[in-house]
């Protein structure tokens, strides 16, 4: 009997194990990359770059409801623009109006749902 | 004992030495001893007017000679104006670097907020007027036009003179004038300075005068960037011997102390270059540098933003949209426009005859002076942090920004 009952405990906890795994998996899926900001970024150039976002396989994820700012850590102020996100496809999505009115060290991030989904360093110079 | 004291006389000498060589080196030091971040900087600060064609896209008369003769005498016409006194060159004097060394802005109008800026190079900005209220050197010369503390005109006005005077002379840019009904009267007609007599014309006569108002301040911007163009500074020659590695010309250009007056403008940490950057010693960015009046109704860059989107001559009202990538991306954080005011140019500031958005100081020793310790209200959003420079370094930074004038004669 305390044998069936400590069986059925350990199926439990696995079950749960893998019901937490699963969840995690699911919070860390998406993967986001950003591509065609050429190195270095100049100050005062408008720059429009591609944003990748997949699953843990590989597959896009259309439809995200994304946003994106920018700061400098050692100033007071954020981009010099409000720059916009369209989704072409599949997980592909285009950034314009990206602009740097400072040289020195920006970061940009992209909000899923209002949650940080990437954040991405770069050094900008005259 | 004896071999104590010998050490410390040679110590002593060492060190005399030292400062010698070292003093006698500076010179050396201070104009061969640029980084490869200060190159990238001078160079990125070098006059060029390249940038000019990409900054007027939406101005397709920007290189037409008719337009930029037009422009140059509607530039110098007072009969625009509502009184019939006031012409562009009125406040932006030729003869000193197109300032307002009369402080007309003032005389005009006693309640002024803003003073009038130089024009050399004006093309190569982004925005105009200090709060950016006009995305385009030419819809801001239509602002003035009908504003009631300047020109004190209206469009209506101001086209009957332009195909009056000017449609003879220049027929390819004002054949419109030919084919409008212009109204013999009244004298004033214009949504913004004279709304009810502007109701009244029929929607062909509303826009054959919008089209010839647009002409008008096409042709003025065509003048200002093709001819109010700064001249070559000593810093630009200075920055040509630094590139070609010819440091004893270099020092035949700046003095030691105007080069150390650059070294500290170019330091990061004293922050100058972070906003004055560019060609024209702009970023074109708008910033708070606590001179605003908190509690009081501004002219900063959050109304700027307001009356822009508002204005019946932004970019995409007139223009496809790939020509108005700022306007597009326009940013209307408040919390950062609040009080912030546009970025001005460094250059040819020497007839100018006060500084900041409303002129509140009368030299540079008092702007450098306001950076010195910022006076700012606990929790507003401020850009800047205190420059922190010692009395000879503030000097330093003083005779650097004299050499950004269009003299390029030797110091």
């Amino acid at each position: 009997m305390s044998h069936r009952i400590s069986s059925r405990m350990i199926a439990a906890l696995l079950a749960c194990c893998a019901f937490l795994g699963a969840a995690r998996a699911v919070a860390a899926e998406a993967v986001a990359r950003l591509d065609g900001l050429p190195a270095p970024v100049l100050v005062n150039q408008f720059y429009e770059c591609l944003l990748l976002v997949t699953d843990a396989d590989g597959a896009g994820l259309p439809g995200l409801r994304l946003q994106i700012r920018g700061r400098m850590p050692e100033h007071a102020h954020g981009l010099p623009t409000a720059p916009r996100i369209s989704e072409e496809s599949g997980g592909r999505y285009r950034i314009k109006g990206l602009s740097f009115n400072m040289p020195g060290r920006w970061v940009i991030e992209i909000l899923r749902d209002g949650k940080p989904l990437l954040r991405q360093e770069l050094t900008v110079q005259f | 004992m004896s071999r104590t004291l010998a050490s410390f006389f040679g110590l002593l000498l060492l060190s005399a030495l030292f400062v010698v060589f070292h003093h006698v080196h500076a010179a050396d030091d201070i104009h061969g001893g640029w980084s490869e971040d200060d190159m990238r900087s001078m160079r990125g600060l070098r006059l060029s007017v390249e940038g000019i064609a990409d900054k007027n896209r939406s101005n397709e008369l920007l290189r037409r000679d008719d337009a930029i003769e037009l422009g140059r005498l509607l530039f110098h016409d007072p009969g625009m104006s509502g009184s019939g006194q006031v012409a562009c060159s009125t406040c932006h004097r030729p003869e000193n670097g197109y300032q307002d060394t009369e402080f007309m802005t003032f005389r005009l109008d006693p309640e002024a907020r803003h003073r009038a800026p130089g024009l050399l190079g004006v093309a190569l900005q982004d925005w105009f007027f200090w709060d950016g209220r006009a995305d385009s050197l030419w819809s801001q010369a239509l602002a003035v036009i009908e504003n009631p503390a300047e020109h004190a005109s209206s469009r209506l006005q101001a086209v009957r003179h332009l195909c009056a005077r000017y449609s003879e002379s220049f027929p390819a840019l004002l054949r419109d004038c030919l084919r409008i009904d212009l109204p013999g009267a009244p004298v004033h007609a214009s949504p913004l300075a004279a709304e009810e007599n502007w109701r009244r014309l029929s929607a062909a006569q509303r826009e054959g005068i919008d089209k010839l108002f647009v002409i008008l301040g096409k042709s003025i911007a065509a003048f200002e960037a093709g001819r109010l163009l700064p001249g070559v500074s000593r810093f630009d020659l200075y920055v040509d011997a630094i590139a070609a590695g010819d440091s004893a010309a270099a020092a035949a250009i700046l003095s030691e102390k105007e080069a150390a007056g650059l070294k500290l403008f170019l330091d990061a940490q004293v922050g100058c270059v972070n906003c004055h950057n560019g060609p024209m010693f702009s970023n074109s960015g708008f910033f708070v540098v606590a001179t605003d009046t908190p509690g009081q109704p501004e002219h900063d860059r959050r109304r700027g933003i307001e009356i822009l989107l508002d204005s019946e001559f932004n970019c995409l009202k007139w223009s496809e949209p790939e020509n108005c990538p700022k306007l597009l991306y326009i940013k209307k954080d408040e919390a950062e426009t609040t009080g912030a005011y546009k970025v001005p140019s460094l250059r040819n500031l020497r007839h100018a005859p006060a500084f900041m958005h409303d002129g509140r100081f009368k030299n540079l020793e008092a702007v450098i002076e306001h950076y010195q310790n910022p006076a700012t209200l606990p929790l507003r959003h401020v850009d800047i942090r205190p420059a922190a420079l010692f009395p000879h370094q503030r000097e330093q930074l003083l005779s650097f920004l004299n050499v950004l004038g269009t003299e390029a004669a030797s110091k």
